[in-house]
């Protein structure tokens, strides 16, 4: 029996040694991987790649060693969190101003397009875009098949079960444009935090005819926002005959959304609903 | 004590495909199932089993030869080995963290989950029950960690795939891993009769 | 009173504890841990319970020692230290075996010392015993046990039935089908089968929402 214990007491010396050995004689852990770990607790650690590294303690040890990266690619989620922000900018000892807004991903499509027929193929909006032209009357619409939920790492994302259309959840969204990138039709944009009424028709009315027989959510260039609005925040795109916002001159009054026909504009933050 | 006498070729390609880690023996299940969703993520977590086996193989086999053996306390090789490894993963991930970033960025997350996969510890039992000598061994750990990894790299290549499908609710995810697992151990039975 | 009142509050607790071992936390169809011996033992029914007992054992010492010196453990150590603990007890289970029951002992093979890294107890051991008294520990390691065993006894069960069309335990036959046991399906002794079972089962549970997972 004691020779047992001696064996195992032994084995268990050596192992610990060895391990401590190891640690002494190896070269110290490199500066950067120290400053790297420091960063990395300010950093949301949902390695969703959308700085372009490979988790966020590969840019966090890009940033280690060169701060201009966190200038020129800052981590969006970091954007929006101001105790994370303040803890980088003073680990890193300069400050980002307020040149970087913390921007929201918005579907630019408000879904009504009627079908025209069932779609039994991949489950996925790449696939089901090649197919002819979409399963829905618009060639233009949001197929709601998902590809960006499964993308969004902060699951801001869900599906509309009735419209066949996905929308973005604007309180978890992080801005962090994966979505973007994602979707086959290029419905998703990123508007600054600050916007107010959003445009949600992505038909491109240049190459087609428009008609409001394509969808009930669609725009049929009637103007009536641009007349709605009396603090001119409203101009018209004569070109690709749709409004544009500027968000600045905008009171949220609410006009321009009763004004429109077809539904086509809606607040951002969803709390003002109108 | 005398070896098995079975040779190189017969123990490799039986650890390979006859006897597969995976389908035919159940050992490294955990990471099999939850690694298997890339196919990036399922070759480094290969690469990292086998370099971690080869090594364990060696460490354990020389200790069962030379203490365990000598001292006929044989029934002390559950503790000894898990320690073993353990400490041989802790001092491959030091030396990993401190001498090459970039690997460690690519391996070494993997590292501490495969001190407690089955597989590590199931093919240092596997070579003192059959008495293999050294270099058996060294075969043997080759053996098992290329069929885990072959069997990664197929399971993350068709799941990828099937990812796509429409399965019912109840089914995503892990009921159909457990189900493409048992048509691909059903398919590598064909290799029974090879040797 | 107060003393009855903490009496009988502490009584609520182990069987809270041992409840959700069975159902909310169930080692096999929730937390889908501990996959290797799940598929390996259940072949037999008798294998399978051997296993029960086993892990029973293992797990009530491990989680009784580890509770008892949660708080004289460094933390540096602390998982080296639990996988010895969980090794000695491994090992004691092995020995015993080995004299006293040599036919199980040899049908469970390489699976008897496997328990040391199975995932369920060393993950019980790092979420539950080194946080919890030791009444709430002995009660979760009863709970999780009786709810892996039930687990396993259900596969090994269905395995065993259809693989070889009747029912063994410990050398009594119990029953046998009549028309399966001259043609059974020993597809569900092999490994295939045991993937398909459990990855039936599984979604069974899930369509059931039985035992959901959270």
């Amino acid at each position: 029996m004691w020779i047992a214990t001696l064996i195992l007491t032994v084995i268990g010396i050596v192992c610990g040694v060895l391990i401590w050995v190891t640690n002494k004689t190896l070269p110290p852990e490199p500066e950067s991987l120290k400053k790297a770990e420091e960063l990395n607790s300010s950093l949301p650690g949902m390695n969703c790649g959308a700085c372009g590294y490979p988790g966020c303690f590969a840019y966090a040890q890009a940033i280690a060693k060169d701060k201009n990266v966190f200038l020129t690619n800052s981590c969006t989620t970091v954007l929006q969190n101001e105790k994370n922000l303040t803890e980088i900018e003073k680990a890193l000892g300069f400050s980002l101003g307020k040149s970087n807004v913390a921007k929201k991903a918005v579907v630019q499509c408000g879904g009504e397009s009627e079908h025209l027929g069932y779609y039994y193929g991949a489950n996925t909006c790449r696939s089901a875009a090649n197919v002819m032209s979409g399963f829905k009357v618009c060639p233009y619409s949001c197929m709601g098949l998902g590809d960006c939920v499964n993308v969004c790492p902060v699951d801001a994302i869900s599906i509309d079960k009735d419209k066949h259309i996905s929308v973005v959840d604007v309180d978890k969204c992080t801005g962090c444009g994966l979505c973007v990138k994602e979707c086959p039709r290029h419905l998703i944009k990123l508007f600054p935090d600050n916007s107010k009424v959003m445009f949600l028709c992505s038909y491109d009315s240049v190459k087609d005819i428009p008609g409001r027989e394509k969808c009930g959510n669609g725009c049929i260039h009637c103007k009536k926002c641009f007349k709605a609005c009396e603090y001119g925040a409203i101009e018209w795109d004569k070109e690709k005959m749709i409004p544009v916002f500027l968000h600045e001159k905008c009171t949220e009054c609410g006009k321009c959304i009763e004004a429109c026909p077809n539904d086509v504009l809606k607040y951002l933050k969803k709390d003002k609903k109108a | 004590m005398n070896s098995s006498g079975a040779s190189l070729i017969t123990i490799f390609l039986g650890l390979v495909l006859i006897n597969n880690f995976i389908l035919a023996k159940f050992l490294g299940l955990c990471p099999f199932f939850g690694v298997s969703k890339k196919l990036s993520n399922a070759m480094s977590m290969g690469v990292a089993v086998i370099f971690v086996m080869v090594l364990a193989s060696i460490a354990t086999t020389l200790i069962h030869k030379f203490i365990l053996v000598r001292y006929d306390v044989e029934f002390m090789n559950i503790i000894i080995y898990i320690l073993v490894i353990a400490s041989l993963v802790q001092i491959v991930e030091l030396v990993i963290r401190r001498t090459n970033i970039a690997l460690y960025n690519a391996l070494g997350i993997y590292l501490p989950l495969i001190t407690t996969n089955c597989a590590v510890l199931g093919i240092t039992l596997i070579n003192s029950q059959n008495n293999y000598n050294l270099l058996q061994s060294i075969v043997a750990a080759l053996g098992g960690g290329m069929g885990f990894t072959l069997m990664l790299i197929i399971m993350s290549g068709i799941r990828e795939r099937v990812e796509y499908g429409d399965a019912p609710a109840a089914m995503k995810g892990l009921p159909l891993a457990f189900i493409i697992a048992s048509l691909l151990a059903l398919a590598f039975m064909g290799f029974n009769g090879m040797i | 009173m107060t003393d009855t009142k903490k009496e009988i509050s502490t009584g609520k607790m182990f069987w809270k504890e041992l409840i959700k071992g069975l159902v909310v936390t169930n080692p096999v169809f929730v937390l889908v841990l501990g996959l290797c011996p799940t598929l390996a033992v259940t072949s037999s029914l008798d294998n399978a319970l051997g296993m029960s007992a086993g892990v029973l054992f293992v797990l009530l010492g491990s989680n009784l020692i580890i509770s008892l010196i949660r708080n004289i453990t460094p933390n540096l150590v602390r998982i080296p230290v639990f996988i010895v603990v969980i090794a000695s007890f491994v090992t004691i289970l092995s020995l015993v075996f080995e004299a006293y029951l040599p036919p199980l002992y040899e049908s469970l093979g390489i699976y008897l010392p496997l328990i040391v890294v199975n995932c369920i107890i060393l993950g019980r051991a790092e979420v539950f015993a080194s946080k919890n008294g030791v009444l709430a520990s002995i009660a979760d390691g009863i709970g999780i046990s009786i709810g892996f065993a039930l687990s396993i006894i259900v596969i090994s069960f269905l395995r065993e039935i259809l693989g070889t069309g009747s029912l063994t335990v410990f050398g009594t036959r119990l029953f046998s089908i009549p028309v399966l046991s001259e043609s059974p399906l020993s597809f569900f002794i092999m490994p295939g089968g045991a993937f398909i079972v459990l990855g039936l089962l599984l979604a069974l549970f899930r369509w059931l929402g039985i035992l959901k997972n959270e």
